[in-house]
């Protein structure tokens, strides 16, 4: 090899492996460089927000196809994309991870998850929701809850921690969050009946950190609203990646259905930590504060969505807030460093509760439990809202949330639990066809005021992303990929991708143009404006 | 069912005859662990709100017959209940397990051997009615003959019980059959009434092929299609419980209903 060359070529390798360390530093200040979008939601306080502003109300209706992703795995991709220096990451259903040129969609290199032939996921199937990146190293949940670190640049094994007992329905969707020399995850399984919990583990070396048991042992705090022996199986999944405030130095992690799912009999009390938002001190595990948006569930309002993190004026005063449009039907704000209740606001049209007391607690409507002969409800358990991301867009100042307005028809009858059988108690009829219908919202951040709405032909199962260009993007179950005027909500821009969208959009640049990105069927679809169109800087 | 967190279990409302463990465990399809009343128990669940109660059959096909059109063993009948039927509204039950689907198609198969329901009507007055003065291949195809704006009969009696012909005759709006509308939250009405005025003032009436949030595609009466921009609509008025086809109860007697029904019933598709 001539000499000069190898030595030029070892340079190139060095600034490359160097390009491809996502450092804390870097998913600390992830904002800065918005060519990347290198975490779940786009930065460790889950905003899901863009700075990009190449796509503005004033060009996005000249968007269109720069390339589409294939996966070999047939099954519903509920994937956020990761791009980091050039290179997009996805999961494919089950969990296989494929990394792509971000500007071509060509496959770099593939990891395919070994799973067993008798894998356990009751409830929700083995889909996989996105992985985290630090350092040089790719993190993903196996189905079958193990929590896989591989090579960024490779594909490689680096190790492979079991999380969990799948056999016991013990699963893991959820992409996991990685800062600070660490990888955070959650498990679901609360339709199983297990005892859920949220982990941390050693990203160099795979080892545990910390577990925090999400449904408290008798004595410690919190076990005094369950009855008898109920904890051993009271559920409280963590399936839906949480956020991260580094000047706290708290973890914000939601917590799902308590078990058994609809019939609450057998758990009197409040079922702490279950459909709670839990603060943990991110170094040691320990709970700082808790808030519980739905005392003793018994219709699946699980609090696995998004925890927003924000800055906001209450009352006069500048707070650090931290917010969620929850399962079931209330918008809700508090204070991050406290957990002090500010306000809770129905975002959808709901009949269960007359509303929320100073505290936060809903003040329930008489009949609401599940019966044998059935109980009609607003919402259905798949709540006002579910897994997929709200948005929050410093530009505009408003929250935006795909809103789900349907009922159903809530039964409750006996049951008794089975290890690694499905353990619910009852179940629903939901009412759907036209009368089920969905929309777009923009919230004001702080009160939970309505500020416009866009009308969806069904109830969501999509993301948001905001842009700094101004814009909201979305998907419909009926396939649309769609712009909205962040301001306004008015439609500027659709496409028919030609499959069900039920993942959520990111925005990313390569070579100085913006790509818009979202998971369609079982594609990857890419867009951007036409190269022939001049275009302006990307921020 | 979308490959999300769907569990739609639910107790049944209205009883039928329900079968023994034992008549369960007569059909020749091997042993299950699940515990035996399972089958009931999910089947009324997870299937009546579209097949009924019993599985008479609803927007869904009745399922209490000796042979089912998709599922000619007890293996496909299970691949049927976890994989779906692309392109209808038969999902994909992949929150059951296989023991669970298994369970779910021995209580179809006990199902199916049921004595047959009895037909008063004479089958050969009935095709000469359905050939002649009820006029019905001006929209149906049946054995491939006809106009196909209305559902395929070829196989009707696979599908629907004596009960759902007559109703499908009489009162057709209320016997609506589901749409493969895609959409995860369904069933919608394959006949919805619709009458859409466009921004420019133009009034188009039909009933809805597809929609979104941003299409509307419907059929006129003379057959032609719209494809429709939602958001250049002034107005979209929809009407649901009407159906396109004519009661037949004051053009038929009773019992020119009941042959009518008879020779529908024996319409099984090709053997």
């Amino acid at each position: 090899m001539n000499r000069g060359l190898g030595m030029a070529l070892c340079a190139t390798l060095a600034t490359s492996a160097l390009q491809g360390q996502v450092t804390d530093a870097r998913l600390r200040a992830a904002r800065q460089e918005p060519a990347n979008w290198l975490t779940y939601s786009g930065d460790l306080g889950a905003q899901r927000y863009s700075p990009l502003r190449q796509i503005t109300p004033d060009n996005v209706a000249s968007l269109r196809p720069a390339w589409i992703y294939q996966a070999t795995m047939p099954g519903l991709m509920q994937t956020t994309p990761l791009i980091a220096d050039g290179i997009l990451y996805l999961t494919e259903f089950q969990g296989h991870v494929v990394a792509l040129d971000a500007l071509s969609g060509r496959v770099l290199w593939r990891y395919q998850q070994a799973l067993p032939a008798n894998l356990l996921t009751l409830g929700f199937g083995p889909t996989n929701r996105g992985i985290a990146l630090l350092d040089s190293t790719v993190f993903v949940a196996a189905p079958d809850a193990r929590l896989v670190a591989l090579d960024a640049r490779s594909g490689a094994v680096r190790w492979i921690a079991p999380v969990a007992d799948n056999a016991l329905g013990y699963a893991m969707t959820g992409a996991p969050l990685a800062f600070e020399g660490m990888v955070v995850v959650g498990v679901s399984g609360a339709e199983a009946g297990i005892r859920g919990f949220v982990d941390a583990y050693d990203a160099r070396t795979g080892a545990r950190r910390w577990r925090f048991h999400t449904i408290p042992t008798p004595g410690e705090p919190g076990s005094e609203t369950w009855g008898g022996e109920s904890w051993k199986t009271g559920g409280g999944s963590t399936w839906v990646t949480g956020s991260y405030d580094p000047a706290l130095g708290l973890l914000y992690w939601g917590v799902g259905n308590p078990g058994p799912l609809w019939n609450g009999d057998d758990r009197p009390g409040d079922n702490l930590y279950t459909c709670s938002l839990l603060a943990l001190d991110a170094k040691t595990g320990t709970l700082r504060w808790h808030f519980q948006y739905t005392p003793h569930d018994t219709h699946d309002w699980d609090a696995a969505q998004i925890p927003v993190l924000f800055e906001g004026r209450v009352r006069g005063a500048a707070r650090r807030l931290v917010s969620m449009a929850n399962r079931n039907g209330f918008y809700y704000v508090l204070d991050r460093a406290t957990g002090e209740f500010l306000s809770g606001t129905p975002y959808i049209r709901q009949n269960w509760a007359e509303g929320l007391d100073a505290r936060g607690r809903p003040i329930l409507r008489p009949n609401t439990e599940p019966t044998a002969e059935g109980t009609d409800l607003i919402p259905n358990l798949h709540g006002a809202s579910n897994w997929y991301s709200p948005a929050y867009s410093p530009r505009t100042g408003l929250f935006y949330v795909a809103a789900r307005q349907m009922g159903s028809r809530y039964y409750k009858y006996p049951v008794s639990y089975t290890p690694g059988r499905f353990f619910l108690g009852g179940g629903e009829s939901e009412f759907g066809g036209d009368s089920a219908q969905g929309a777009v919202k923009a919230l004001d951040p702080v009160t939970g005021r309505e500020r416009w709405s866009f009308p969806l032909f069904s109830p969501p199962w999509a993301g948001l992303l905001a842009t700094g260009g101004g814009l909201v993007f979305g998907g419909t179950n009926e396939g649309v990929f769609y712009a909205l005027d962040a301001v306004s909500g008015r439609p500027l821009w659709h496409f028919q991708t030609g499959a069900m969208i039920n993942a959520n959009p990111v925005a990313f640049a390569v070579a100085g143009r913006q790509y818009l990105a979202i998971a369609a069927g079982s594609t990857l679809q890419v867009f951007s404006l036409p190269p022939a169109l001049p275009v302006t800087p990307t921020r | 069912m979308p490959p999300v967190r769907v569990l739609t279990f639910a107790l049944a409302l209205a009883s039928t005859a329900p079968l023994t463990a034992q008549e369960a465990r007569d059909s020749a399809f091997g042993p299950i662990d699940a515990v035996p009343d399972d089958g009931q128990r999910l089947f009324e669940s997870q299937c009546t709100r579209c097949h009924g109660v019993g599985g008479t059959g609803g927007v869904a096909p009745a399922l209490n017959r000796p042979t089912l059109r998709r599922a000619p063993t007890d293996e496909a009948l299970v691949q049927v209940i976890l994989g779906g039927v692309p392109g209808t509204a038969m999902v994909a039950f992949w929150n059951l397990s296989a023991d669970e689907a298994k369970s779910i198609a021995l209580y179809i198969r006990a199902l199916g051997r049921r004595p047959p329901e009895i037909l008063p009507g004479d089958p050969a007055l009935g095709q000469a009615l359905y050939e002649g003065a009820g006029g019905c291949g001006a929209c149906h195809v049946l054995d491939g003959q006809g106009a196909g704006w209305a559902p395929d009969l070829s196989d009707v009696g696979l599908r629907l019980s004596a009960a759902q012909l007559r109703q499908s005759l009489v009162e057709p709006g209320a016997a609506q059959p589901i749409s493969p509308l895609p959409s995860v939250h369904g069933p919608y009405p394959a006949f919805l009434a619709v009458e859409a005025t466009t921004t420019a003032g133009r009034v188009v009436r039909g009933t809805r092929v597809t929609e979104d949030d941003f299409t509307l595609v419907l059929r006129a009466a003379d057959g032609t299609l719209h494809s429709l921009d939602k958001t250049r609509l002034r107005r979209l008025r929809k009407s649901p419980g009407q159906s396109p086809m004519p009661s037949y109860a004051g053009t038929f007697s009773a019992d020119e209903l009941d042959h009518l029904v008879a020779y529908l019933a024996g319409r099984k598709g090709a053997p």
